[in-house]
Parts: structure tokens; C-alpha cells; sequence
């Protein structure tokens, strides 16, 4: 028996246009993204670590959870720009730390990074104690910002999920004279960051950053996909809006029935 | 070339994975119930030896912290751990010892460190609400109705600022906030499909 028929029409409608325009994109279809400032800008913060003599520090925060909990998304788009961020380092030769709030993302951390190390010709400069472990909440927090007051890094990326850590962390940063880029999908916290980090990712830019990076025409494709979700999803609330107020209730009754 | 290939087999087990689970959260097939609640067990028990991992990195990066002589505070950091898991082990975690490090040692300590969030509070604030651009300028508006609406004073000094307040907190930021949460779910959605169908090897080796 099929369940939740709403949230299935929607996932096979996003796999069907993620299939598609992946497929449109693999054929040249697509050819650029517009501008995203703060992605354009990490490989100006890495480089200003380099001349300053001083590290760069990347993590992917606290938020709810680590690889088992609703935060794992976020996460693992924020290792997804570790990679180009250590492939940076390795290249301008400047250490970089990655800051983990959970122990299973250290593994694919370091993976990333030893990756990276060994594309940018720089396998020896890699060390699995460039991946440090916290532990979550308060102590992750106090723990990154006396890691920040003693190495004072010149570059911080904070790309992942941060609860109340990020004023903690941005600030920190700002106070040591970090230049510091942000990303994360909580709204309650990600003000703070847009008031203490140089640059901040909006929504789902940080979901792009493996397509925008990379150039991967196949996943510049699958970001029209996504642009393609948004429309669908705002006919739905703005059609929904005007059908109910004028007590036309199918299409609200449809979708919730459908466990949308 | 061979067909046990460092990449593919990864990608492979992902995507039966997550084919697995999402087809049974679609069902109710009892076999693919217990099926994807294995799955999802067996990530709980991986996730725990990862603690392992991450208990070793600590103790080895403050354990050469010690040795080097560059700080006392790995040294407190290192005990405080390992006191902790050995109370654990030896008492349990529900014995009243358990609970008096609890509550007199990690809930004031975690006190101390979230109290500092009220002090940066001001100083992103004073940042932010220098009017240096109309956006920062609406900002820096909006947020004064905000306090005024919050002050006990604020409809005395500025009458009328408490619907102008309700109605900036209910429709313009929660209609913003919306937007924001819906962008973001479809891009973690696709995010997600692009991993399922293996496009995303970011972290998968070359």
C-alpha cells in the first residue's frame, strides 16, 4: 500500500527534473551559475592566510545532530566544500584545521582533505591531526573559540548547521581579525552570522557549491532542477492562497491528505 | 581494470541504502520496515565507534599539547574526559557522582559559556545597525520597532508600536523566514537526489 502520495508526486516530480536537467546539463545546456560572492571569495580568504603567515579554520558545527539526525544534509554540504577549501591550503601552503562537533564526520573529513592534499601535489603536507574533535554543544563552542584566540587564523568558514554556537564562533573570529564566510540553514541563528561573518550563503547556495566550484556542467544542470522544485512550490502556496480565500479548500486538502 | 573499483562500490551501497530506506518510508511493507530500521541501527552503531575515533584525536592532540608544554589546560581538558568516563564506567551514569559532575561542574561551565552570547549580542548589534546603506538603514528601523515594541515603555514613547511591531514579527519575518526554510528544503531535497544518483563524489576518493 502506498503512503503519502503527496510527498511522492513531489519527490518523483524533483527526481524527473534532477534527472533531467543533469542530463541537459551534461549536454552543455547550462552554462553558469550567477555570481555567488561568498563562494567567489574563499579562494581570496585562503590566499590572505597564506601571505598572512596564519591557518584557516573550517567547520561544519554543532546543529541537532551529527550524521544520524535531520542535520546530516547540511553537513555534508559543508564537507563538500572542504575538499576545494584544503585543496586551496595545500596548494597556497597554509595549515588548515578542520573542527568536527561529531567524531563519525572526522573519517570523511580526513578523507576529504587527504584527497584534496594528494590532488594538489601536497600529500606530505597532509596530517590526520589537521581533523580535531570537540565534542558537540557548549564545549565545541568554548573548545573553537580558544583554538581561535590562541592560533588567531586569518580565514574561518563556517558552512554547515550552528545553533547557538554561531554567535559564539563569528564573533570570536571577528575579534581576531578572521575573514570569515558563513552558510547554514537556521534562521534563527544565521542573523547573527550575517552580523559578525564578511560574507554569508542564502538558502540553498551552500547546496551549489559542489556545482559552482567545480564547473561540472552535469551539476549546474541539476541546480535548474532545483530551480525548477521552487517555482513548482510557490504556484503551489501562492495558488493555494488565493483557492482559499476563496473557499476553494481541494488543493489545501489534497496536499494534506497527500502528507504533504 | 578492476571492477572493484574504489569509487563505484561506495556509490553502489549508497544508493541501495537510500533507495531502501525512502521506498519503505513510501510503504507499509513490514519486510522493508525492519529491513530499513536495520539500516538505520547499524548507522547508530557505526556513528558510536566513531566516539572511539573522535576520544582518541582529542587525548592524542592534548596529549601533545602536554608533552610540548604549550598548555595546562589540555592537561585539565584530558583528566576532566577521562575522569568522566571512568565515574561512568565504574558508577554508572545514573549514580548520584555521575549526577553531582553533571550539575555542579558541565551545567555551570556550559552556563558560563552560553552567558557570553548576551555580550556579543551587543557588539554584532553595534556593527550592524551603523546605517552605512538603505538596507542597513531598514535593518537598523526595523529592529528599533522591534526593542520599542518589547519595552514595557514602548507604546508610551511611540504609540502605535505595538501592532507595527506584532505585524513586522508576523507577516514580514515569519513570510521571510518561510521563503528562506522552503529554499533551503529543496535544496537540501536535491542535494540529497544528487547523492542518491551518485553526482555528488565530493567526498568519495578520486
Amino acid at each position: 500500500m502506498i503512503q503519502r502520495i503527496g510527498v511522492l508526486a513531489l519527490l518523483i516530480f524533483i527526481l524527473a527534473a534532477t534527472l533531467v536537467s543533469l542530463y541537459a546539463g551534461s549536454k552543455g545546456r547550462y552554462r553558469e551559475l550567477r555570481r555567488i560572492p561568498g563562494l567567489e571569495v574563499i579562494k581570496e580568504a585562503v590566499g590572505r592566510s597564506a601571505e598572512m603567515g596564519r591557518g584557516v579554520i573550517f567547520s561544519t558545527g554543532s546543529g541537532s545532530g551529527g550524521l544520524n539526525s535531520d542535520s546530516a544534509p547540511y553537513h555534508l554540504a559543508g564537507l563538500n566544500t572542504l575538499g576545494y577549501v584544503a585543496n586551496l591550503a595545500a596548494t597556497a601552503q597554509t595549515p588548515l584545521t578542520f573542527v568536527s562537533a561529531y567524531p563519525e564526520l572526522m573519517p570523511l573529513a580526513q578523507d576529504t582533505m587527504r584527497d584534496a592534499y594528494t590532488v594538489a601535489g601536497e600529500p606530505e603536507a597532509y596530517s590526520d591531526a589537521a581533523v580535531q574533535y570537540y565534542g558537540k554543544g557548549w564545549g565545541y563552542a568554548s573548545a573553537c573559540m580558544g583554538r581561535m584566540e590562541e592560533e588567531r587564523p586569518a580565514a574561518a568558514l563556517w558552512l554547515g548547521i550552528f545553533w547557538s554556537e554561531a554567535l559564539l564562533l563569528s564573533e570570536t573570529g571577528n575579534a581576531v581579525g578572521a575573514f570569515q564566510i558563513a552558510g547554514q540553514p537556521d534562521s534563527v541563528n544565521l542573523p547573527f552570522q550575517i552580523a559578525s561573518c564578511d560574507y554569508v550563503l542564502i538558502g540553498e547556495e551552500m547546496f551549489v557549491t559542489g556545482a559552482y566550484l567545480s564547473g561540472d556542467k552535469a551539476l549546474l544542470g541539476s541546480v535548474f532542477a532545483a530551480e525548477a522544485t521552487k517555482v513548482l512550490v510557490i504556484t503551489l502556496v501562492v495558488g493555494g492562497a488565493i483557492l482559499s480565500t476563496i473557499s476553494v479548500a481541494w488543493l489545501s486538502q489534497l496536499l494534506i491528505a497527500g502528507g504533504v | 581494470m578492476s571492477l572493484i573499483n574504489r569509487r563505484e562500490i561506495p556509490i553502489a551501497i549508497g544508493v541501495a541504502a537510500c533507495t531502501l530506506v525512502i521506498a519503505s518510508y513510501f510503504t507499509d511493507n513490514a519486510s522493508l520496515a525492519s529491513a530499513s530500521g536495520s539500516l538505520q541501527l547499524w548507522g547508530i552503531i557505526i556513528a558510536g565507534f566513531a566516539t572511539l575515533l573522535g576520544l582518541f584525536s582529542y587525548v592524542a592532540y592534548n596529549g601533545r599539547q602536554i608533552v610540548k608544554k604549550r598548555s595546562v589546560y589540555s592537561g585539565v581538558a584530558v583528566a576532566s574526559a577521562l575522569g568522566t568516563i571512568a565515574i561512568g564506567l565504574a558508577l554508572s551514569p545514573s549514580s548520584s557522582q555521575y549526577s553531582w559532575l553533571t550539575s555542579n561542574i558541565l551545567t555551570p561551565l556550559s552556563m558560563s559559556v552560553g552567558s557570553f552570547i548576551g555580550f556579543f549580542i551587543v557588539s554584532a548589534a553595534f556593527r550592524t545597525f551603523r546605517a552605512r546603506s538603505l538596507e542597513a538603514g531598514i535593518v537598523l528601523a526595523a529592529a528599533a520597532m522591534i526593542m520599542l515594541k518589547n519595552m514595557p515603555v514602548g507604546e508610551y514613547l511611540l504609540p502605535g508600536v505595538l501592532p507595527l511591531g506584532n505585524w513586522l514579527n508576523d507577516i514580514v519575518s515569519l513570510g521571510g523566514n518561510r521563503g528562506f526554510t522552503i529554499a533551503f528544503a529543496v535544496g537540501a531535497i536535491i542535494a540529497g537526489v544528487r547523492q542518491i544518483l551518485g553526482f555528488e563524489r565530493g567526498r568519495v576518493a578520486k
